[in-house]
Protein backbone atom coordinates (compact mmCIF):
# COMPACT_ATOMS: atom_id res chain seq x y z
CA UNK A 1 0.00 0.00 0.00
CA UNK A 2 2.87 1.97 0.81
CA UNK A 3 4.13 2.00 -2.44
CA UNK A 4 0.53 2.31 -4.22
CA UNK A 5 0.48 5.99 -2.19
CA UNK A 6 4.34 6.14 -3.46
CA UNK A 7 3.18 5.91 -6.88
CA UNK A 8 -0.04 8.07 -6.55
CA UNK A 9 2.35 11.21 -4.70
CA UNK A 10 4.75 11.25 -7.71
CA UNK A 11 1.77 10.45 -10.43
CA UNK A 12 0.09 14.07 -8.49
CA UNK A 13 3.42 16.02 -8.79
CA UNK A 14 4.10 14.97 -12.56
CA UNK A 15 0.55 15.07 -13.96
CA UNK A 16 -1.43 17.54 -11.60
CA UNK A 17 -0.53 20.61 -14.19
CA UNK A 18 -2.11 18.61 -17.32
CA UNK A 19 -4.91 17.57 -15.54
CA UNK A 20 -5.43 21.18 -14.63
CA UNK A 21 -5.40 22.56 -17.97
CA UNK A 22 -8.14 19.88 -19.01
CA UNK A 23 -10.43 20.98 -15.94
CA UNK A 24 -9.92 24.57 -16.19
CA UNK A 25 -11.35 24.34 -19.77
CA UNK A 26 -13.97 22.02 -18.28
CA UNK A 27 -14.63 24.27 -14.71
CA UNK A 28 -13.74 28.01 -16.34
CA UNK A 29 -12.17 29.21 -13.11
CA UNK A 30 -9.13 28.13 -10.89
CA UNK A 31 -11.15 27.22 -7.83
CA UNK A 32 -13.29 24.65 -9.81
CA UNK A 33 -10.73 23.34 -11.84
CA UNK A 34 -9.08 22.40 -8.69
CA UNK A 35 -11.94 20.64 -7.15
CA UNK A 36 -12.49 18.60 -10.08
CA UNK A 37 -8.78 17.69 -10.15
CA UNK A 38 -8.44 16.93 -6.57
CA UNK A 39 -12.31 15.47 -6.86
CA UNK A 40 -10.69 12.73 -9.54
CA UNK A 41 -7.64 12.05 -7.50
CA UNK A 42 -9.53 11.08 -4.27
CA UNK A 43 -12.14 8.91 -6.56
CA UNK A 44 -9.18 7.05 -8.23
CA UNK A 45 -7.73 6.00 -4.81
CA UNK A 46 -9.02 2.81 -4.14
CA UNK A 47 -8.19 1.64 -7.61
CA UNK A 48 -5.59 2.86 -7.77
CA UNK A 49 -3.33 -0.57 -7.19
CA UNK A 50 -5.19 -1.97 -10.08
CA UNK A 51 -5.20 0.12 -12.72
CA UNK A 52 -2.72 0.19 -15.38
CA UNK A 53 -2.79 2.75 -16.82
CA UNK A 54 -3.20 5.79 -14.53
CA UNK A 55 -3.39 8.82 -16.57
CA UNK A 56 -6.63 7.72 -18.60
CA UNK A 57 -8.56 6.54 -15.70
CA UNK A 58 -8.10 10.17 -13.89
CA UNK A 59 -9.38 12.01 -16.78
CA UNK A 60 -12.06 9.56 -17.72
CA UNK A 61 -13.06 10.26 -13.71
CA UNK A 62 -12.63 13.53 -14.42
CA UNK A 63 -14.68 14.14 -17.07
CA UNK A 64 -17.41 12.54 -15.84
CA UNK A 65 -17.08 14.21 -12.91
CA UNK A 66 -17.65 17.29 -14.42
CA UNK A 67 -20.38 16.87 -16.41
CA UNK A 68 -22.57 15.31 -13.19
CA UNK A 69 -20.64 17.86 -11.00
CA UNK A 70 -22.69 20.41 -13.40
CA UNK A 71 -25.90 18.77 -13.04
CA UNK A 72 -25.64 19.67 -9.06
CA UNK A 73 -24.76 23.24 -9.16
CA UNK A 74 -25.98 24.25 -12.45
CA UNK A 75 -25.88 28.05 -11.26
CA UNK A 76 -22.12 27.88 -11.61
CA UNK A 77 -22.12 28.22 -15.04
CA UNK A 78 -22.67 31.73 -14.86
CA UNK A 79 -19.63 32.42 -13.28
CA UNK A 80 -17.36 33.15 -16.82
CA UNK A 81 -18.14 36.84 -16.41
CA UNK A 82 -15.03 37.23 -14.18
CA UNK A 83 -11.82 38.37 -15.89
CA UNK A 84 -8.99 35.62 -16.00
CA UNK A 85 -6.86 34.97 -12.70
CA UNK A 86 -3.67 35.45 -14.05
CA UNK A 87 -2.18 38.02 -16.36
CA UNK A 88 -3.15 36.95 -20.08
CA UNK A 89 -0.25 35.96 -22.08
CA UNK A 90 -0.48 35.19 -26.22
CA UNK A 91 -3.63 35.72 -27.59
CA UNK A 92 -5.57 39.51 -25.65
CA UNK A 93 -7.87 39.25 -22.51
CA UNK A 94 -10.80 39.98 -24.61
CA UNK A 95 -10.21 37.03 -27.19
CA UNK A 96 -10.22 34.81 -23.91
CA UNK A 97 -12.46 36.03 -21.93
CA UNK A 98 -14.97 35.96 -25.49
CA UNK A 99 -14.32 31.96 -25.32
CA UNK A 100 -14.31 31.04 -22.01
CA UNK A 101 -17.56 32.40 -22.06
CA UNK A 102 -18.66 31.01 -24.41
CA UNK A 103 -17.74 27.75 -23.22
CA UNK A 104 -19.02 27.98 -19.90
CA UNK A 105 -22.75 28.50 -21.68
CA UNK A 106 -22.18 25.00 -23.75
CA UNK A 107 -23.86 22.18 -22.01
CA UNK A 108 -21.44 19.87 -20.16
CA UNK A 109 -21.21 17.08 -22.63
CA UNK A 110 -20.77 19.24 -25.16
CA UNK A 111 -18.04 20.59 -23.29
CA UNK A 112 -16.75 17.78 -22.93
CA UNK A 113 -16.66 16.58 -26.43
CA UNK A 114 -14.64 20.30 -27.36
CA UNK A 115 -12.02 19.46 -25.31
CA UNK A 116 -11.03 16.41 -25.68
CA UNK A 117 -11.04 16.64 -29.58
CA UNK A 118 -9.66 20.10 -29.81
CA UNK A 119 -7.47 20.58 -26.88
CA UNK A 120 -6.45 16.57 -26.18
CA UNK A 121 -6.30 15.96 -30.13
CA UNK A 122 -8.41 12.93 -29.34
CA UNK A 123 -10.36 11.14 -32.72
CA UNK A 124 -14.15 10.70 -32.53
CA UNK A 125 -13.37 6.97 -31.48
CA UNK A 126 -11.65 7.55 -28.69
CA UNK A 127 -13.41 10.37 -27.86
CA UNK A 128 -16.74 8.20 -27.73
CA UNK A 129 -14.84 5.49 -25.90
CA UNK A 130 -13.72 7.83 -23.03
CA UNK A 131 -16.70 9.60 -22.59
CA UNK A 132 -18.74 6.38 -22.93
CA UNK A 133 -21.03 7.14 -25.87
CA UNK A 134 -21.32 6.37 -29.10
CA UNK A 135 -19.43 7.84 -31.96
CA UNK A 136 -22.64 9.52 -33.36
CA UNK A 137 -23.26 10.83 -30.32
CA UNK A 138 -19.61 12.37 -30.25
CA UNK A 139 -20.22 14.11 -34.18
CA UNK A 140 -23.99 15.58 -32.98
CA UNK A 141 -22.68 16.93 -29.71
CA UNK A 142 -19.80 18.41 -31.74
CA UNK A 143 -21.91 19.69 -34.51
CA UNK A 144 -23.73 21.55 -31.88
CA UNK A 145 -21.03 22.91 -29.59
CA UNK A 146 -19.22 23.93 -32.40
CA UNK A 147 -22.30 26.00 -34.15
CA UNK A 148 -22.91 27.26 -30.84
CA UNK A 149 -19.17 28.43 -30.44
CA UNK A 150 -19.57 30.01 -33.68
CA UNK A 151 -22.57 31.71 -32.92
CA UNK A 152 -20.59 33.02 -29.64
CA UNK A 153 -17.51 33.69 -31.03
CA UNK A 154 -17.79 35.13 -34.53
CA UNK A 155 -14.23 35.22 -35.11
CA UNK A 156 -13.87 31.27 -34.73
CA UNK A 157 -14.85 31.20 -38.55
CA UNK A 158 -15.95 27.64 -40.32
CA UNK A 159 -12.58 28.02 -41.93
CA UNK A 160 -10.60 28.41 -38.95
CA UNK A 161 -11.56 25.38 -36.69
CA UNK A 162 -9.79 22.60 -38.00
CA UNK A 163 -10.91 18.92 -37.79
CA UNK A 164 -9.63 15.63 -38.24
CA UNK A 165 -10.46 14.48 -41.85
CA UNK B 1 -8.25 38.54 -36.05
CA UNK B 2 -9.42 34.70 -36.46
CA UNK B 3 -7.56 31.85 -34.82
CA UNK B 4 -7.50 27.86 -35.00
CA UNK B 5 -9.93 26.91 -31.94
CA UNK B 6 -7.34 23.95 -30.70
CA UNK B 7 -4.91 27.09 -30.39
CA UNK B 8 -7.12 29.17 -28.50
CA UNK B 9 -7.69 26.55 -26.03
CA UNK B 10 -4.25 26.02 -25.78
CA UNK B 11 -4.14 29.71 -24.99
CA UNK B 12 -6.61 29.63 -22.41
CA UNK B 13 -5.85 26.32 -20.49
CA UNK B 14 -2.71 28.41 -20.18
CA UNK B 15 -4.61 30.21 -16.93
CA UNK B 16 -5.10 27.44 -15.43
CA UNK B 17 -3.41 26.55 -11.94
CA UNK B 18 -0.22 25.23 -12.16
CA UNK B 19 -0.32 22.43 -9.94
CA UNK B 20 -1.38 20.86 -7.33
CA UNK B 21 -0.65 19.46 -3.81
CA UNK B 22 -0.92 15.69 -3.00
CA UNK B 23 -1.27 16.08 0.32
CA UNK B 24 -4.24 14.52 1.91
CA UNK B 25 -5.08 13.82 -0.99
CA UNK B 26 -4.28 9.75 -0.70
CA UNK B 27 -6.12 9.49 2.97
CA UNK B 28 -8.89 11.31 1.95
CA UNK B 29 -9.50 8.94 -0.72
CA UNK B 30 -8.72 5.62 1.50
CA UNK B 31 -11.22 7.23 3.77
CA UNK B 32 -13.69 8.15 1.22
CA UNK B 33 -13.73 4.22 -0.19
CA UNK B 34 -14.14 2.83 3.30
CA UNK B 35 -16.73 5.47 3.90
CA UNK B 36 -18.98 4.59 0.68
CA UNK B 37 -18.71 0.79 1.80
CA UNK B 38 -19.97 1.25 4.65
CA UNK B 39 -22.73 3.03 3.03
CA UNK B 40 -23.52 0.32 1.03
CA UNK B 41 -23.87 -1.74 3.44
CA UNK B 42 -26.51 0.24 5.72
CA UNK B 43 -28.12 1.06 1.96
CA UNK B 44 -28.64 -2.63 1.39
CA UNK B 45 -29.80 -3.33 4.29
CA UNK B 46 -32.34 -0.89 4.25
CA UNK B 47 -33.32 -1.88 1.18
CA UNK B 48 -33.84 -4.97 1.89
CA UNK B 49 -36.28 -4.03 4.58
CA UNK B 50 -38.11 -1.83 2.27
CA UNK B 51 -38.36 -3.71 -0.45
CA UNK B 52 -42.12 -4.37 -0.39
CA UNK B 53 -42.47 -0.17 -0.05
CA UNK B 54 -39.67 0.12 -3.23
CA UNK B 55 -41.61 -2.46 -4.81
CA UNK B 56 -44.49 -0.34 -4.77
CA UNK B 57 -42.77 3.19 -5.68
CA UNK B 58 -40.81 1.46 -8.99
CA UNK B 59 -43.72 0.20 -10.28
CA UNK B 60 -45.21 3.77 -9.81
CA UNK B 61 -42.69 5.02 -11.63
CA UNK B 62 -42.36 2.93 -14.15
CA UNK B 63 -46.23 2.56 -14.79
CA UNK B 64 -47.25 4.40 -18.06
CA UNK B 65 -49.78 6.75 -17.95
CA UNK B 66 -52.38 5.86 -20.55
CA UNK B 67 -52.29 5.79 -23.62
CA UNK B 68 -52.69 9.12 -25.38
CA UNK B 69 -55.50 9.14 -27.82
CA UNK B 70 -54.07 9.58 -31.05
CA UNK B 71 -54.24 12.56 -33.25
CA UNK B 72 -56.49 11.59 -35.92
CA UNK B 73 -54.43 11.79 -39.39
CA UNK B 74 -56.51 14.19 -40.99
CA UNK B 75 -55.85 17.03 -37.67
CA UNK B 76 -52.97 19.06 -38.47
CA UNK B 77 -50.40 18.43 -35.65
CA UNK B 78 -49.53 21.76 -34.42
CA UNK B 79 -46.30 22.83 -32.66
CA UNK B 80 -45.77 23.93 -29.12
CA UNK B 81 -43.74 26.50 -28.87
CA UNK B 82 -41.64 26.79 -27.07
CA UNK B 83 -40.18 23.08 -25.71
CA UNK B 84 -39.05 22.70 -22.62
CA UNK B 85 -36.54 20.55 -20.61
CA UNK B 86 -38.67 18.32 -18.52
CA UNK B 87 -37.99 16.92 -15.25
CA UNK B 88 -36.04 13.20 -15.42
CA UNK B 89 -39.18 11.29 -13.41
CA UNK B 90 -41.12 12.03 -16.28
CA UNK B 91 -42.55 8.45 -16.82
CA UNK B 92 -41.94 6.09 -19.54
CA UNK B 93 -43.72 4.48 -22.07
CA UNK B 94 -43.34 2.33 -25.52
CA UNK B 95 -46.76 3.70 -26.54
CA UNK B 96 -47.35 7.44 -26.45
CA UNK B 97 -49.84 8.47 -29.43
CA UNK B 98 -48.56 10.48 -32.09
CA UNK B 99 -45.73 12.24 -31.79
CA UNK B 100 -45.02 16.35 -32.64
CA UNK B 101 -41.07 16.22 -31.46
CA UNK B 102 -38.41 14.28 -29.96
CA UNK B 103 -35.54 15.14 -28.24
CA UNK B 104 -32.66 13.91 -25.49
CA UNK B 105 -32.53 14.75 -22.04
CA UNK B 106 -31.10 12.92 -18.87
CA UNK B 107 -33.64 10.22 -16.70
CA UNK B 108 -33.20 9.43 -13.57
CA UNK B 109 -33.54 5.98 -11.90
CA UNK B 110 -34.89 4.62 -9.39
CA UNK B 111 -34.18 3.65 -6.40
CA UNK B 112 -30.56 3.46 -7.32
CA UNK B 113 -28.07 4.84 -10.50
CA UNK B 114 -26.78 7.49 -12.00
CA UNK B 115 -28.75 9.82 -14.76
CA UNK B 116 -28.45 8.56 -18.42
CA UNK B 117 -29.91 9.76 -21.78
CA UNK B 118 -32.83 9.14 -22.95
CA UNK B 119 -35.33 10.12 -25.64
CA UNK B 120 -38.10 12.06 -24.81
CA UNK B 121 -41.51 12.40 -26.74
CA UNK B 122 -43.84 15.17 -27.17
CA UNK B 123 -47.83 13.97 -28.00
CA UNK B 124 -49.33 15.40 -31.10
CA UNK B 125 -51.84 17.79 -29.35
CA UNK B 126 -52.21 16.94 -26.21
CA UNK B 127 -48.52 18.02 -25.20
CA UNK B 128 -47.90 15.72 -22.94
CA UNK B 129 -43.97 14.71 -22.70
CA UNK B 130 -43.05 11.24 -22.19
CA UNK B 131 -39.93 9.34 -22.02
CA UNK B 132 -39.64 6.70 -24.92
CA UNK B 133 -38.75 2.91 -23.51
CA UNK B 134 -36.74 1.70 -26.22
CA UNK B 135 -35.70 -1.68 -26.52
CA UNK B 136 -32.49 -2.83 -27.42
CA UNK B 137 -31.16 0.64 -27.77
CA UNK B 138 -27.31 1.94 -26.89
CA UNK B 139 -28.27 1.70 -23.46
CA UNK B 140 -25.46 5.00 -22.51
CA UNK B 141 -27.05 7.34 -25.81
CA UNK B 142 -29.60 6.24 -27.74
CA UNK B 143 -30.77 8.45 -31.18
CA UNK B 144 -33.96 8.43 -32.10
CA UNK B 145 -35.19 10.07 -35.14
CA UNK B 146 -39.27 10.68 -35.82
CA UNK B 147 -40.78 9.80 -38.71
CA UNK B 148 -42.47 12.29 -40.77
CA UNK B 149 -46.02 11.45 -39.60
CA UNK B 150 -44.85 11.17 -36.13
CA UNK B 151 -46.04 7.81 -35.84
CA UNK B 152 -42.67 5.55 -36.07
CA UNK B 153 -39.77 6.01 -34.38
CA UNK B 154 -36.46 4.72 -35.65
CA UNK B 155 -33.06 3.97 -33.67
CA UNK B 156 -30.14 2.26 -33.90
CA UNK B 157 -30.02 -0.98 -32.30
CA UNK B 158 -26.36 -2.29 -30.53
CA UNK B 159 -25.09 -5.52 -30.96
CA UNK B 160 -25.88 -8.37 -29.32
CA UNK B 161 -24.74 -8.85 -25.58
CA UNK B 162 -21.92 -11.60 -25.67
CA UNK B 163 -21.19 -11.80 -29.37
CA UNK B 164 -17.04 -11.45 -29.30
CA UNK B 165 -16.82 -11.16 -32.96
CA UNK B 166 -18.73 -7.92 -33.16
CA UNK B 167 -16.68 -4.66 -32.58
CA UNK B 168 -17.75 -3.42 -29.22
CA UNK B 169 -20.34 -0.04 -29.36
CA UNK B 170 -21.11 -0.75 -32.89
CA UNK B 171 -24.44 -1.66 -34.32
CA UNK B 172 -26.29 -4.18 -35.90
CA UNK B 173 -29.37 -2.84 -37.70
CA UNK B 174 -33.04 -0.41 -36.90
CA UNK B 175 -35.60 -1.20 -34.44
CA UNK B 176 -38.43 1.19 -35.58
CA UNK B 177 -40.78 1.75 -32.78
CA UNK B 178 -44.69 1.99 -33.53
CA UNK B 179 -45.51 5.08 -31.29
CA UNK B 180 -49.83 3.74 -31.08
CA UNK B 181 -49.08 0.04 -30.11
CA UNK B 182 -45.63 -0.23 -29.09
CA UNK B 183 -44.49 -2.80 -31.40
CA UNK B 184 -40.98 -3.18 -32.03
CA UNK B 185 -39.87 -3.90 -35.53
CA UNK B 186 -35.90 -5.03 -36.06
CA UNK B 187 -34.40 -4.29 -39.37
CA UNK B 188 -30.86 -6.18 -39.38
CA UNK B 189 -28.28 -5.75 -41.52
CA UNK B 190 -26.09 -8.53 -42.85
CA UNK B 191 -22.47 -7.69 -41.09
CA UNK B 192 -19.91 -9.79 -39.81
CA UNK B 193 -18.29 -7.38 -37.43
CA UNK B 194 -20.88 -4.48 -36.82
CA UNK B 195 -21.41 -0.70 -38.18
CA UNK B 196 -20.33 2.57 -37.25
CA UNK B 197 -23.42 4.73 -37.45
CA UNK B 198 -23.18 7.85 -39.59
CA UNK B 199 -26.78 9.17 -40.09
CA UNK B 200 -30.49 7.63 -39.79
CA UNK B 201 -33.53 9.55 -41.81
CA UNK B 202 -37.00 8.75 -43.60
CA UNK B 203 -37.72 8.71 -47.16
CA UNK B 204 -40.99 9.11 -46.37
CA UNK B 205 -43.09 8.08 -43.27
CA UNK B 206 -42.56 4.45 -44.26
CA UNK B 207 -39.00 4.09 -45.37
CA UNK B 208 -36.12 4.09 -43.54
CA UNK B 209 -32.49 5.39 -44.65
CA UNK B 210 -28.98 4.17 -43.14
CA UNK B 211 -26.30 5.12 -44.06
CA UNK B 212 -23.69 3.57 -41.80
CA UNK B 213 -19.39 2.70 -42.15
CA UNK B 214 -18.31 -1.07 -41.80
CA UNK B 215 -15.54 -2.64 -39.25
CA UNK B 216 -13.51 -4.35 -41.20
CA UNK B 217 -12.28 -7.37 -38.11
CA UNK B 218 -13.61 -7.15 -34.50
CA UNK B 219 -11.14 -4.56 -33.70
CA UNK B 220 -12.49 -0.75 -33.03
CA UNK B 221 -9.40 0.61 -35.10
CA UNK B 222 -10.48 -1.65 -38.30
CA UNK B 223 -13.42 0.51 -39.63
CA UNK B 224 -12.57 1.01 -43.17
CA UNK B 225 -14.30 4.53 -43.83
CA UNK B 226 -16.71 3.30 -46.75
CA UNK B 227 -20.24 4.01 -46.04
CA UNK B 228 -22.77 2.27 -47.35
CA UNK B 229 -26.95 2.88 -47.78
CA UNK B 230 -29.38 0.79 -46.49
CA UNK B 231 -33.08 0.98 -46.79
CA UNK B 232 -36.11 -0.42 -44.68
CA UNK B 233 -39.35 -0.40 -45.18
CA UNK B 234 -42.20 -0.22 -42.17
CA UNK B 235 -43.92 -3.51 -42.02
CA UNK B 236 -41.07 -5.37 -44.13
CA UNK B 237 -38.20 -6.58 -41.95
CA UNK B 238 -35.93 -7.13 -44.85
CA UNK B 239 -32.79 -4.58 -44.92
CA UNK B 240 -32.31 -3.80 -48.45
CA UNK B 241 -28.90 -2.21 -49.57
CA UNK B 242 -28.45 0.07 -52.65
CA UNK B 243 -26.12 -0.34 -54.93
CA UNK B 244 -22.55 0.85 -53.93
CA UNK B 245 -21.79 4.00 -55.76
CA UNK B 246 -19.40 6.24 -54.05
CA UNK B 247 -19.05 7.31 -50.13
CA UNK B 248 -21.52 9.41 -48.48
CA UNK B 249 -20.65 12.00 -46.95
CA UNK B 250 -21.90 13.04 -43.70
CA UNK B 251 -23.82 16.14 -44.22
CA UNK B 252 -27.34 16.34 -43.29
CA UNK B 253 -29.92 15.32 -45.96
CA UNK B 254 -33.43 14.93 -46.43
CA UNK B 255 -35.90 14.19 -49.33
CA UNK B 256 -39.63 13.59 -49.19
CA UNK B 257 -41.78 11.22 -51.82
CA UNK B 258 -40.30 8.14 -51.44
CA UNK B 259 -36.53 8.67 -52.26
CA UNK B 260 -33.27 8.29 -50.42
CA UNK B 261 -31.00 11.07 -51.12
CA UNK B 262 -27.13 11.65 -50.17
CA UNK B 263 -24.21 13.74 -50.70
CA UNK B 264 -21.58 11.34 -52.42
CA UNK B 265 -19.37 14.67 -53.52
CA UNK B 266 -19.00 18.27 -52.27
CA UNK B 267 -21.45 18.81 -54.62
CA UNK B 268 -23.50 16.03 -55.98
CA UNK B 269 -26.67 14.65 -54.82
CA UNK B 270 -26.78 10.99 -55.36
CA UNK B 271 -30.58 9.53 -54.78
CA UNK B 272 -32.46 6.02 -55.41
CA UNK B 273 -36.05 5.21 -55.46
CA UNK B 274 -37.05 3.71 -51.91
CA UNK B 275 -39.40 1.43 -53.67
CA UNK B 276 -37.40 -0.25 -55.97
CA UNK B 277 -33.77 0.74 -55.07
CA UNK B 278 -33.31 2.19 -58.67
CA UNK B 279 -31.06 5.06 -58.93
CA UNK B 280 -32.06 8.28 -60.00
CA UNK B 281 -29.91 10.51 -62.01
CA UNK B 282 -27.36 12.41 -59.96
CA UNK B 283 -27.78 16.23 -59.23
CA UNK B 284 -24.75 18.80 -59.64
CA UNK B 285 -25.01 21.72 -57.60
CA UNK B 286 -23.36 24.72 -58.49
CA UNK B 287 -22.61 25.48 -54.94
CA UNK B 288 -21.43 22.98 -52.19
CA UNK B 289 -23.63 22.38 -48.78
CA UNK B 290 -23.40 21.84 -45.24
CA UNK B 291 -27.04 20.55 -45.37
CA UNK B 292 -29.33 19.86 -47.97
CA UNK B 293 -33.74 19.65 -48.04
CA UNK B 294 -34.68 18.05 -51.60
CA UNK B 295 -38.35 17.93 -53.05
CA UNK B 296 -38.15 15.82 -56.04
CA UNK B 297 -41.35 15.96 -56.91
CA UNK B 298 -40.73 19.51 -58.18
CA UNK B 299 -36.96 19.60 -58.75
CA UNK B 300 -36.67 22.04 -55.53
CA UNK B 301 -33.28 21.81 -53.87
CA UNK B 302 -32.10 24.06 -50.64
CA UNK B 303 -29.17 24.20 -48.29
CA UNK B 304 -26.76 26.25 -46.36
CA UNK B 305 -23.80 27.37 -48.38
CA UNK B 306 -20.64 26.98 -47.13
CA UNK B 307 -17.19 25.35 -47.51
CA UNK B 308 -17.73 21.07 -46.69
CA UNK B 309 -16.27 20.20 -43.19
CA UNK B 310 -17.15 16.64 -42.03
CA UNK B 311 -16.62 17.50 -38.25
CA UNK B 312 -17.26 21.63 -38.30
CA UNK B 313 -20.04 23.51 -37.89
CA UNK B 314 -22.78 23.22 -40.04
CA UNK B 315 -24.07 26.93 -40.22
CA UNK B 316 -24.38 28.55 -43.52
CA UNK B 317 -26.37 30.84 -45.31
CA UNK B 318 -29.91 29.75 -47.11
CA UNK B 319 -29.13 28.93 -50.90
CA UNK B 320 -32.04 27.31 -53.01
CA UNK B 321 -32.85 26.73 -56.64
CA UNK B 322 -34.51 24.20 -59.05
CA UNK B 323 -33.35 21.53 -60.79
CA UNK B 324 -32.77 21.53 -64.70
CA UNK B 325 -31.26 18.87 -66.53
CA UNK B 326 -29.33 17.20 -64.03
CA UNK B 327 -27.65 20.29 -62.44
CA UNK B 328 -29.41 22.93 -60.33
CA UNK B 329 -27.93 26.76 -59.56
CA UNK B 330 -28.28 27.76 -56.13
CA UNK B 331 -29.31 31.32 -55.34
CA UNK B 332 -28.92 32.73 -51.97
CA UNK B 333 -32.11 33.30 -50.16
CA UNK B 334 -32.60 36.92 -49.67
CA UNK B 335 -32.89 36.61 -45.80
CA UNK B 336 -28.91 36.24 -45.18
CA UNK B 337 -28.78 35.14 -41.47
CA UNK B 338 -27.20 31.82 -40.67
CA UNK B 339 -28.54 28.84 -40.00
CA UNK B 340 -26.99 24.98 -39.23
CA UNK B 341 -29.57 23.08 -40.93
CA UNK B 342 -31.92 23.24 -43.85
CA UNK B 343 -34.48 20.43 -42.50
CA UNK B 344 -37.55 20.50 -45.33
CA UNK B 345 -39.46 22.51 -47.91
CA UNK B 346 -42.73 23.27 -46.53
CA UNK B 347 -44.33 24.42 -49.71
CA UNK B 348 -42.78 25.34 -52.98
CA UNK B 349 -41.71 28.82 -51.66
CA UNK B 350 -40.92 28.41 -48.45
CA UNK B 351 -38.35 26.29 -46.12
CA UNK B 352 -37.86 25.21 -42.17
CA UNK B 353 -34.26 25.58 -41.45
CA UNK B 354 -33.17 25.37 -38.04
CA UNK B 355 -30.32 28.00 -36.03
CA UNK B 356 -28.56 28.37 -32.70
CA UNK B 357 -29.90 30.74 -30.29
CA UNK B 358 -28.29 31.90 -27.74
CA UNK B 359 -29.44 29.26 -25.31
CA UNK B 360 -30.72 26.61 -27.46
CA UNK B 361 -32.05 25.71 -31.24
CA UNK B 362 -34.82 27.07 -32.81
CA UNK B 363 -36.85 26.32 -36.02
CA UNK B 364 -37.98 28.70 -38.53
CA UNK B 365 -40.15 29.09 -41.72
CA UNK B 366 -38.59 31.28 -44.48
CA UNK B 367 -40.02 32.95 -47.61
CA UNK B 368 -37.13 31.80 -50.21
CA UNK B 369 -38.28 34.49 -52.49
CA UNK B 370 -38.09 37.68 -49.84
CA UNK B 371 -36.49 36.53 -46.92
CA UNK B 372 -39.40 37.45 -44.80
CA UNK B 373 -38.91 34.56 -41.58
CA UNK B 374 -41.57 33.36 -38.73
CA UNK B 375 -40.12 31.17 -35.31
CA UNK B 376 -41.98 28.14 -35.66
CA UNK B 377 -40.53 26.88 -32.06
CA UNK B 378 -37.30 26.91 -29.80
CA UNK B 379 -35.84 24.76 -26.93
CA UNK B 380 -32.90 24.79 -24.91
CA UNK B 381 -29.67 23.16 -25.02
CA UNK B 382 -29.59 20.01 -26.98
CA UNK B 383 -31.07 19.57 -30.46
CA UNK B 384 -34.55 18.92 -30.89
CA UNK B 385 -36.37 17.50 -33.91
CA UNK B 386 -40.03 18.48 -35.02
CA UNK B 387 -41.87 16.19 -37.30
CA UNK B 388 -41.33 17.38 -40.60
CA UNK B 389 -45.05 16.65 -42.12
CA UNK B 390 -45.66 19.14 -38.62
CA UNK B 391 -42.91 21.46 -40.10
CA UNK B 392 -44.70 21.59 -43.49
CA UNK B 393 -47.89 22.46 -41.85
CA UNK B 394 -46.36 25.12 -40.18
CA UNK B 395 -48.86 25.57 -37.49
CA UNK B 396 -48.29 26.62 -33.56
CA UNK B 397 -49.55 26.12 -30.20
CA UNK B 398 -48.73 27.80 -26.82
CA UNK B 399 -46.58 25.45 -25.55
CA UNK B 400 -47.28 23.65 -21.99
CA UNK B 401 -44.81 23.08 -19.79
CA UNK B 402 -45.31 19.22 -18.95
CA UNK B 403 -45.60 18.60 -15.15
CA UNK B 404 -42.49 18.20 -12.19
CA UNK B 405 -43.00 15.00 -10.53
CA UNK B 406 -41.08 14.31 -7.22
CA UNK B 407 -37.93 12.80 -6.94
CA UNK B 408 -39.12 9.28 -6.14
CA UNK B 409 -36.08 8.80 -3.86
CA UNK B 410 -37.25 11.47 -1.38
CA UNK B 411 -40.72 9.99 -1.52
CA UNK B 412 -39.43 6.54 -0.74
CA UNK B 413 -37.11 8.68 2.22
CA UNK B 414 -39.93 10.82 3.61
CA UNK B 415 -42.39 6.89 3.57
CA UNK B 416 -39.14 5.46 5.40
CA UNK B 417 -39.25 7.99 8.12
CA UNK B 418 -42.96 8.42 8.50
CA UNK B 419 -43.31 4.69 9.10
CA UNK B 420 -40.15 4.59 11.23
CA UNK B 421 -41.85 7.43 13.41
CA UNK B 422 -45.08 5.49 13.41
CA UNK B 423 -43.16 2.57 14.83
CA UNK B 424 -41.19 4.48 17.44
CA UNK B 425 -44.53 6.15 18.96
CA UNK B 426 -46.62 3.10 18.50
CA UNK B 427 -43.54 1.02 20.62
CA UNK B 428 -43.57 3.98 23.26
CA UNK B 429 -46.95 3.61 23.76
CA UNK B 430 -47.12 0.09 24.32
CA UNK B 431 -44.30 0.21 26.67
CA UNK B 432 -45.94 2.95 28.61
CA UNK B 433 -49.28 1.13 28.71
CA UNK B 434 -47.47 -1.96 30.46
CA UNK B 435 -46.47 0.62 33.11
Amino acid sequence: MAGSEHDFEEFVAARSGALLRTAYLLAGSHQDAEDLVQAALVKAVPKWGTVREHEPYVRRILLHESVSRWRRRRWRETSAESLPEVPAQGLDVDTRLALRQAMAQLAPRQRAVVVLRYFDDLTEVQTAEVLGVSVGTVKSQARDALGRLRTLVPDLDADVIRTEP
Amino acid sequence: MTTHLPERLRDLADEAPRALSADGLWRDGRRRHRRRMTTVAVVVGTVVALSAGVGYGDHRSRQPEPVTPPVNGARPMAIPDPLFNPSPWLPGTRKPGRLVAVFSSTRGRFPFGSERNAIVGVAAGSQTYRFLDLPGTAPEDPDAYLSPDGKHIAYWVSRRQGDPSVVPDSVVGVAVLDLNTGAVERHAVDVRYGLTPQSLSWADSKTVVMVAGHFTSSGRTSYSGRTRTYLAAVGDPTTHSTPGRGNVLDIPVTSTGGVAAGMVGHRRLRSYDAGSLQPRPDVILSTPVKSLAYEPSHGLVAGTAGNIDASGPTSGRLVVGRVVEGRVHLSQVPDGRRYDQVVTWVDRTHLAPVRHTRDGLAYDVVDVRTGDRRQLTSKPWYAFEVARDALRLATTVPGVAPPSPWNPRWVALGVLVLVGAGGTVLLLGRSRGRL
